[in-house]
């Protein structure tokens, strides 16, 4: 039992690297609609409706602040429910790290926006352009620039969120380690296997996160 | 997971986001919109949702289970709390020797850093608690399991922010502490881990708040904590939406309390004239 067995291994391994496409697909599209609902959540943060800024900020605040098990097992156990149409596991799974994503990024959109010097804007405005084009053109590429290490960030801790879904019964990598352990009871092999292919997808981006924060933007 | 990104001052350059409140009348079409607007979201989602189950809504059975739920707070709180301190001690450690010591000491500090802050919770829980036995011959208990697994996350996050608070004190400070002759024992004691120690707090909460949603993942081990309370009383009661609302609850208000006593903490440890 002691020694690490590498035929347990080779065998498992097509699941759990199918297991592994399943987390990155999971995540791509969490991270997607995140982005889409971060960038509604943080106009409505920023809104000048006391309405729309209560709404967004009690969303992010909420979901900023409770366990991510919260939103996958309360949709999940929930759902047959509430809803009148029946969900799987992967469109429940998808939807709360959606809200989940789309809370942290809302945070990073406004911190990216905030860091923009009020200056730019109204010498962008002095020059004519509209506010569309003074969003895109001028504020936009210099909030992007402050916005990409917490993002990538905010992307990292999502590949890791996802894992949480095996919970539910999602078939992703964390999921494929616990059934092919479970059945083979080499522990040790699978989970280091799983941890090493989660090390894979996350390292990189942690990387990413720090080239571009390496120079800080201090005030 | 989610390390947050901290928060940008309010009102700070230009005050986009400041704005004045509401007052009188505005108050009220303030709320009347906000009305409006929840509306606007809940009317399309009503086409998919069976609004029946409002009417079977019985928060008063949840109530009956208030000592279960109280102790499973306890304990996820007690469970951060520990991990937090093991960890903070680990990682003050961890970032003091990977200053000095041989270039083998610290790649592998680097890499227990990089391992435990790369890879989920869920899958380092299983790993400590399903694996590790294999390998040292111990089989742990699910809480001891649950703990040492939070520690060894909490310890290379710690490692990170021990290591940036101690890079930001002056080296001015090293070089008048040593031409007083004071100890390394003394420097690091009396005049670099005290300025550190305070410079950690803000990045501390974060970790502490990502610790404290760790806590909840111990529920796949039936640790006992609040989630795995939470999950026998909805199974037990068939009411889930009512556990799991009150649970997420609870959860919000003690994630708000950890900040709210961090930030009395980092005010408390101000020196004066900053």
């Amino acid at each position: 039992m002691g020694e690490f067995n590498l035929t347990v291994l080779r065998a498992s391994l097509p699941m759990l690297l199918e297991g592994a496409l399943t987390t990155l697909w999971i995540s791509v599209v969490s991270l997607l609609l995140g982005a889409i609902a971060g960038v509604v959540l943080c106009a409505g943060r920023t809104s000048k409706r006391a309405a729309l800024r209560w709404l967004a900020s009690g969303f992010i605040d909420f979901f900023r602040t409770i366990p991510e098990m919260i939103p996958i097992i309360w949709l999940y156990a929930c759902a047959p429910f509430v809803f009148r149409l029946h969900l799987d596991a992967m469109t429940i799974g998808i939807a709360a790290l959606t809200m989940i994503s789309s809370a942290f990024l809302a945070e990073v959109f406004r911190a990216g926006l905030l860091a923009v010097p009020e200056g730019q804007r109204d010498a962008a405005r002095a020059l004519g352009l509209s506010r569309a084009k003074v969003l895109m053109l001028v504020v936009a590429p210099q909030a992007a620039r402050v916005m990409m290490p917490p993002a990538m960030n905010i992307v990292a801790d999502t590949v890791k969120c996802s894992s949480l879904l095996s919970v539910i019964g999602v078939a992703e990598l964390a999921y494929e380690a616990a059934t092919l352990s479970a059945s083979s009871y080499r522990y040790m092999e699978l989970y280091t296997a799983a941890g090493v292919l989660y090390f894979v997808l996350i390292f990189p981006i942690s990387l990413l996160a720090r080239r571009y924060g390496a120079r800080p933007q201090r005030g | 997971m989610m390390s947050e990104p901290s928060p940008p001052p309010e009102a700070s350059v230009g005050g986009t986001v400041r704005r004045p409140r509401p007052r009188g009348r505005e108050w009220l079409r303030e709320v009347v919109l906000f009305c409006l607007i929840v509306g606007a979201l809940v009317l399309p989602l009503s086409l998919v949702v069976d609004l029946s189950f409002v009417r079977q809504l019985d928060f008063a059975l949840i109530f009956t289970f208030r000592d279960a739920l109280a102790r499973g707070f306890t304990l996820s709180i007690v469970v951060t709390l520990t991990a937090m301190v093991a960890g903070l001690l680990a990682g003050v450690l961890l970032a003091i020797l990977s200053r000095g010591g041989s270039r083998y000491l610290r790649g592998a500090i680097a890499v227990h850093v990089e391992v435990w802050r790369n890879t989920p919770i869920l899958i380092q829980l299983f790993w400590v608690h399903f694996g590790l036995p294999l390998l040292t011959g111990f089989s742990t208990s699910v809480m001891v399991s649950g703990l040492i697994a939070m520690t060894l996350q909490a310890s290379a996050y710690l490692t990170e922010v021990a290591r940036a608070g101690i890079d930001a004190i002056p080296s001015g400070q090293w070089e008048a502490a040593r031409s007083l002759g004071l100890s390394r024992w003394h420097i690091w004691r009396r005049v670099i881990l005290p300025q550190a120690l305070r410079l950690m707090i803000p990045p501390g909460t974060n970790t502490l708040l990502s610790v404290f949603k760790g806590s909840a993942v111990l529920s796949v081990l039936s640790v006992g904590e609040l989630m795995s309370v939470s999950q026998h009383i909805a199974n037990y009661t068939f009411k889930p939406i009512e556990t799991l609302s009150v649970v997420a609850l609870l959860y919000f208000i003690a994630g708000k309390l950890f900040t709210l006593a961090m930030g009395v903490v980092e005010r408390r440890s101000q020196i004066g004239g900053h």
